[in-house]
């Protein structure tokens, strides 16, 4: 059997074994760039929580868990529940980072200007460049 | 609006409980001056998003950006997907998105939220969200608040007289778009879009 498989083998010039290779690659790269289905992208991973111009600090969206940070006002909130996460409290008036509500897909980002925090989600890869909509 | 007074460009009044929201064309304005900053120091790609409202420069390593459009329903059911659409956007181009389903509150079942009717008095009704594709995002964003209030009849009329093209308006879990629109957009729903000329 072994040996049968090895003589067609050879029956391949070394050319052809490279036009095979090629091919697989094509293959992946036209699959990877033309038929990826952007409704399947988004999945986000991990929660930056960022304060004025400091570094974001990163949250992975496995664990649930409320993060309190201190923003220019006074404390903020922020929720991370099934791989979701949402401002929760803000110490900033008008709420507006609160009424957004839960931010889901990777490319998502809510900020409270006042008390200078925002939250954003990342994926890992194919991911929304931003996530339009009204707030 | 009898105690607002306008004089040389300026606004005042003497009533000191009157306030006054710029929400409906401020951030398109801001947007556009980010962009001219962005430009004066020779940054040619980005993408400037403003909580949900957003223009980009160039492109994202020769790509063009790919943006995801929020389910206004999506939010607050989860068994409904939180994006509803997808677009590219090029060079230059704006989405602003005017919608009932970020700032509200319910009394009785009855949603009251930001964006007011000026014939009524009160929140505008018949509209969950639109969104606007524009090189201009100051009309953009003036004319996803005008389409929002005009509603699923009146909007074309409005799109029209305000020279905007790209326009999707969801109203009663119907979406209707411009043919401009449908001819750049990727929907996620299986709801069929109304096409209106």
């Amino acid at each position: 059997m072994t040996k049968t498989i090895t003589r067609k083998l050879l029956l391949f010039e070394p050319a052809d074994i490279l036009i095979l290779i090629s091919a697989c690659f094509l293959t992946v790269w036209l699959y990877s760039t033309f038929w990826f289905d952007l409704s399947s992208v988004g999945e986000a991973e991990t929660l930056l929580v960022q304060f004025a111009d400091h570094s974001p600090k990163a949250y992975s969206l496995s664990e649930d868990q409320i993060i309190n940070v201190k923003g220019r006002l006074g404390p903020a909130l922020i929720e991370i529940k099934q791989r979701k996460a949402r401002f929760i409290h803000s110490s900033c008036r008008n709420q507006f980072c609160v009424f957004h509500g839960w931010l889901s897909v990777a490319g998502d980002t809510t900020a409270c200007l006042p008390n200078r925090v925002s939250i954003s989600l990342k994926g890992t890869t194919n991911d929304y460049d931003a996530i339009a909509g009204a707030q | 609006m009898q105690d607002i007074l306008i004089e040389n460009n300026k606004l005042s009044s003497n009533n000191s409980s009157i306030t006054l929201d710029f929400g409906a064309f401020a951030k398109g304005v801001a947007i556009e001056q980010m962009m001219t900053i962005l430009k004066k120091h020779n940054i040619n790609n980005a993408l400037v998003n403003a909580g949900g409202d957003l223009k980009v420069l160039g492109s994202k390593n020769g790509k063009p950006w790919k943006i995801g459009i929020k389910n206004p329903v999506g939010n607050h059911n989860p068994s409904e997907p939180a994006v509803i659409a997808a677009i590219n956007l090029k060079d230059k181009e704006t989405l602003f998105t005017s919608g009932d389903y970020e700032r509200f509150f319910e009394i009785e079942g009855k949603r009251y939220h930001h964006i007011l009717d000026p014939r009524t008095g009160y929140p505008a009704v018949g509209t969950q969200s639109v969104t606007i594709l524009s090189e201009d995002a100051a009309l953009a964003d003036a004319a996803s608040t005008a389409l929002f209030i005009a509603g699923p009849d009146l909007w074309p009329d409005i799109a029209k007289k305000m020279g905007v093209q790209y326009v999707m308006l969801i109203s009663d879990e119907k979406i209707y778009l411009t043919q401009a629109m449908a001819e750049r957009i990727e929907l996620f729903t299986e709801t069929k879009p109304i096409i209106v000329k």
